[in-house]
């Protein structure tokens, strides 16, 4: 009988997890509205914000309004994409502290695919419908002529924003194994993100481009991909080759951090009861 | 041909033979970072070397075979849960092999997992905000149960676990014995051939911790489930434990059959007596060992001297209202044992 018993794959044991943390989150529903606006108003206003600096100042390095506009068009969807992928690794140092992942480890599923799907990331929400018009409008308002092959690029482009930020978030949230805090290096990783993430870094000192670059890989998350899109690939610090994989970055970042998660992963001592 | 017909012949009866568990050499440490004190002590302390090594499990082996019901007891802090996650394989045993069902849990930890059902009395592993209903759908499909398999089963221990009223309830509602069945049932759903249950009576009422006892009875007996128990609730080891593996300082100090432990380190009766007039008792073969006012309780070995004889010599000097004999408590064995931090040298 017990030879009936079949786990699925792993991308539907996801889907069944992502339904239960959807039913999770829906018991809440007064919560689950007021986060989501809550969440559109947050990014509304950092959006205001970018305005209000290339507007005082003209442009920023030669990037003008539009331009600007753009590079945060891509991150916002990026990060939007992020916050659905990786919202829960927020929670990941509570999960261990608490002793949540000892159920993860009994499951005949993957432990970081129950961790990811833990709770439906209601926030998310919000910033998917808030990314999707800010980026059509931006690329509609840039000066680029769009094709088949730059619309192609455009989405893995956004695909690579999200992999690329999902990567340093899981790098430092696999250290809550050892440390068994994470959310402190979360935030500043967070801010880093949110703050340089939407300018052009070619504006920036080049030993702080160059950080953003190889350190915290930022410059793959919107700024890269942006300039090889507007056509302004001759001002980039690094080869145009290494701008045109941006995607290709964010996806090996992310297998590196799945990895790195895993090995990890191995240093979990569980909480005594 | 005859040759090979026995050699298949042989195959289940090694395979039968076999334990279902094996736990060799186990050792567990723990790294206790020491706390820095003094000026910047908690940011000292963070990126401090220096750490104290516990060692909560230290050389454990046993053999557990399909079908068995043991106990596993010991103090707090004797390194049964330890244990109990090595052989789940949540954690990875620092030395020492663990092997279920032929397989080493921390390595094969999917296909480990259909084989084994967890509880954990501490802390529950359903879904918090969910009612109980929809936490045993997801396991079913989480686990790939056939639908059809699964209604029959969920149904089965819904009715034994006496769970119907509070189906449709969120987790977060539910009463600590009601979580309980639901967490036992959430772990039965896939039939697994072995269950640990980590204190599944903890905080429970009379009530509740009889009904939970019948269904483990029941498992085992009926479905041959294989099940490691750890209580501090003797009740539930006398009830259900033919053999117990007792463990402190993360040492098994005795493995072995329940009555063999009585018989070793109890083997004596009380004879508790109520006189006529208050007076001490004084007779061969036994030994007083309290007096409340006219009630006088007497210790005999029972393997030396029958109930009858010392009976037959106390009514024989004294005038007795009222006697019985009371059996050894297991309770008594084992609070010997654990305030000893070891086996007794000899019986008392
Ligand atoms: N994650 C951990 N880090 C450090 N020490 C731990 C950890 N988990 C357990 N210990 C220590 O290991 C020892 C054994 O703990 P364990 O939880 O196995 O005991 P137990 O026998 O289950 O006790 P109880 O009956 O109280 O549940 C204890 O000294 C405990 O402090
Ligand atoms: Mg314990």
């Amino acid at each position: 009988m017990a030879e009936l018993t079949k786990p699925p794959s792993a991308m539907r044991q996801y889907a069944i997890l992502l339904r239960v943390g959807l039913a999770s989150a829906m018991q809440y529903r007064a919560d689950f509205v007021m986060t989501a606006v809550g969440a559109i108003c947050y990014e509304a206003v950092s959006l205001a914000f970018v305005g209000v600096i290339v507007y005082a100042f003209g442009s920023i390095g030669g990037w003008s309004l539009v331009e600007v506009a753009f590079v945060y068009g891509i991150r916002s969807m990026g990060h939007a994409l992020h916050g659905i992928l990786s919202g829960q690794l927020w929670t990941a140092d509570g999960v261990v502290r608490r002793g949540e992942f000892d159920r993860y480890l009994l499951r005949p599923v993957n432990p970081l695919i129950q961790l990811l799907a833990r709770r439906f990331q209601v926030t998310a929400v919000g910033d998917i419908v808030f990314g999707a018009v800010v980026l059509a409008v931006t690329a509609v308002a840039a000066p680029i002529s769009w094709s088949l092959a730059s619309v192609v690029f455009l989405i893995a482009a956004v695909i690579g924003s999200a992999l690329v930020e999902s990567a340093v978030m899981l790098a430092i949230a696999s250290l809550t194994f050892r440390l068994l805090a994470s959310s402190p290096i979360l935030s500043v990783a967070d801010t880093v993100f949110v703050t340089f993430g939407p300018y052009p870094l070619s504006v920036l000192p080049r030993t702080v481009a160059h950080l953003l670059t190889f350190v915290l890989p930022l410059a793959y998350a919107a700024f890269f991909p942006a300039a090889v899109l507007l056509d302004r690939t001759t001002e980039l610090f690094v080869p145009t080759w290494l701008a045109f994989a941006s995607p290709v970055v964010g996806l090996l970042l992310y297998a590196a951090a799945v990895l790195f998660f895993h090995r990890q992963m191995r240093h979990y001592s569980s909480p005594g009861h | 041909m005859s040759l090979s017909v026995s050699a298949v012949d042989d195959l289940p009866s090694d395979a039968a033979q076999r334990p279902l568990v094996r736990a060799a050499g186990l050792v567990k440490e723990f790294r206790r970072v020491k706390r820095v004190s003094g000026r910047l002590g908690g940011l000292r302390t963070l990126f401090s070397r220096d750490y104290d090594v516990i060692r909560a499990v230290n050389d454990v082996s046993f053999d557990i075979h399909s079908g068995e019901l043991v106990g596993y007891l010991g103090p707090n802090g004797a390194g049964k849960s330890t244990t109990i996650k090595m052989l789940t394989g949540i954690l990875t045993p620092t030395a020492g092999a663990v092997s279920v069902a032929d397989r080493d849990p921390s390595r094969e930890r999917k296909a480990n997992a259909l084989n084994i059902g967890v509880v954990f009395g501490q802390r529950s592993q359903l879904w918090w905000d969910l009612p109980l209903r929809e936490s045993f759908r997801a396991v079913r499909d989480l686990y790939g149960v056939p639908t059809m398999e699964g209604d029959r089963r969920q149904h089965e221990l819904v009715k034994l676990l006496d769970m119907d009223e509070f189906l449709d309830a969120p987790v977060r509602q539910l009463s600590l014995g009601q979580r309980m069945r639901g967490d036992i049932a959430a772990a039965m759903l896939y039939q697994p051939r072995l269950l640990y249950l980590d204190e599944p009576t903890v905080g429970l009422d009379v009530v509740a911790k009889q009904r939970i006892r019948e269904f483990i009875a029941h498992v085992n007996a009926e479905r041959g489930t294989t099940v490691v128990l750890t209580t501090h609730d003797l009740e539930d080891v006398e009830q259900l434990c033919r053999r117990i593996v007792l463990i402190d300082h993360g040492r098994v100090l005795y493995d072995g059959a329940l009555t063999e432990l009585m018989a070793r380190y109890a083997p004596y009766r009380d004879l508790v007596v109520t006189l006529a007039s208050p007076a001490d008792v004084a007779v061969n073969g036994a030994e007083q060992i309290g007096r409340d006012g006219p009630v006088v309780t007497l210790r005999f070995r029972s393997d030396r001297v029958k109930a009858p004889e010392i009976i037959g010599a106390v009514t024989a000097a004294h005038e007795v209202v009222d006697l019985s004999v009371a059996e050894p408590r297991l309770e008594a064995v084992i609070g010997r044992i654990y305030t000893q931090r070891g086996l007794p040298e000899s019986p008392a």
